[in-house]
């Protein structure tokens, strides 16, 4: 976790329409004392109310840059004006007087490398989040297949049923860390999104369990 | 008309947070199965592997209310420490039970 780099904050105030679009660069020089080094764009009153709850709630962030509009805004774009320029992601690429402007904190890591929108991190841990309920899910089956199902005629079924459950969640646990990381790599440099190659081995590893217990079915 | 200055287009934060719930709950059941099966097997030495998995995913579990208090109460990361710590424990916990399905 370097300093700053993976924090966004998106300041949604009640800034009222004269504010929209003010660019607020804000530093955070600890978790408790806000200084405004820059404030432009004419907007006069950033309210510190509306500002500072949402401020506190970023975490040791260094340096931040806010840019405050309506919120209402953001969810539905006014017909007729232009969209906001996308990158291959479709991350909304901010605008600084703009009605789409929304807070991205980019603090370069290495030569072309950025943190991306801090929605595209999340989304992308709740992908990997659903692979490992998907691998636990597996976990349970394996134990389940030994504790609750009666032995087949043929020993051996039970046990590569069980076993096939466990090394299918082996595999998916760890396909699913590895795919996490490189999106989050392919992210960060701005580069097309990796293929996802744990949607054709689950489809086939349960395909293969399942022959596997109707095999074991038919055969008692 | 005034906005909550914490909101957020999406609620991408508690879709996260819940999801992270949602993987320690589903942590806690296995968790029961593995304490379940450790009682069936209690006083043997068969019982070692099934507690020590139980634990495994009580501690996943753990990890998981850990990072989702944490993105609830505002802080926005990357999950490094957290993918990578229930990762191992999910992989130690299905290694465990296929050796012990194996040798049984």
């Amino acid at each position: 976790m370097g300093p700053g780099a993976q924090d966004c904050q998106r300041l949604s105030t009640s800034a009222d329409h004269e504010c929209i679009g003010a660019v607020a660069r804000v530093e955070l020089r600890s978790a408790t004392s806000v200084e405004w080094a820059d404030s432009t764009a004419g907007c006069m009153d950033v309210s510190a109310h509306a500002a500072i709850p949402a401020i506190g709630s970023a975490t040791g962030t260094l340096n931040q840059t806010a840019y405050l509009s309506g919120s209402e805004t953001e969810q539905q774009p006014i017909p007729g004006e232009p969209r906001p320029p996308l990158n291959r992601l479709g991350s909304l690429r901010t605008r600084r007087n703009g009605n789409y402007t929304m807070t991205t904190l980019h603090e370069e890591q290495h030569a072309g490398e950025s943190e991306p929108d801090y929605r595209f991190t999340l989304a992308n841990e709740r992908t990997f989040l659903a692979w490992i309920r998907t691998a636990l899910g597996l976990l349970a089956g394996g134990v389940a297949v030994h504790q609750l199902v009666t032995p087949f005629k043929r020993s051996g079924a039970r046990t590569s049923l069980a076993v096939g459950c466990l090394v299918l969640s082996i595999v998916l646990a760890v396909g699913a860390y590895s795919h996490w990381r490189s999106v989050q790599q392919a992210m960060r440099r701005d580069a097309p999104l990796p293929g996802n190659i744990l949607v054709p081995v689950l489809a086939v590893g349960a395909g293969v369990i399942a022959l596997l217990a109707g095999a074991a079915v038919l055969l008692t | 008309m005034s906005i909550p200055s914490t909101r957020e287009p999406g609620l991408q934060r508690e879709r996260t947070m819940l999801a992270w719930r949602r993987t320690a709950l589903s942590a806690i059941a296995i968790a029961a199965l593995f304490v379940n099966q450790a009682a069936g097997h209690s006083g043997s030495a068969a019982m070692v592997p099934a507690l020590f998995t139980s634990f495994m995913m009580l501690a996943t579990a753990g990890v998981c209310f850990w990072r989702g208090h944490r993105l609830h109460a505002g802080k926005i990361d990357v999950g490094r420490y957290a993918a990578a710590i229930i990762t191992a424990a999910v992989a130690a916990s299905a290694i465990t039970a296929a050796t012990v399905e194996l040798w049984s």
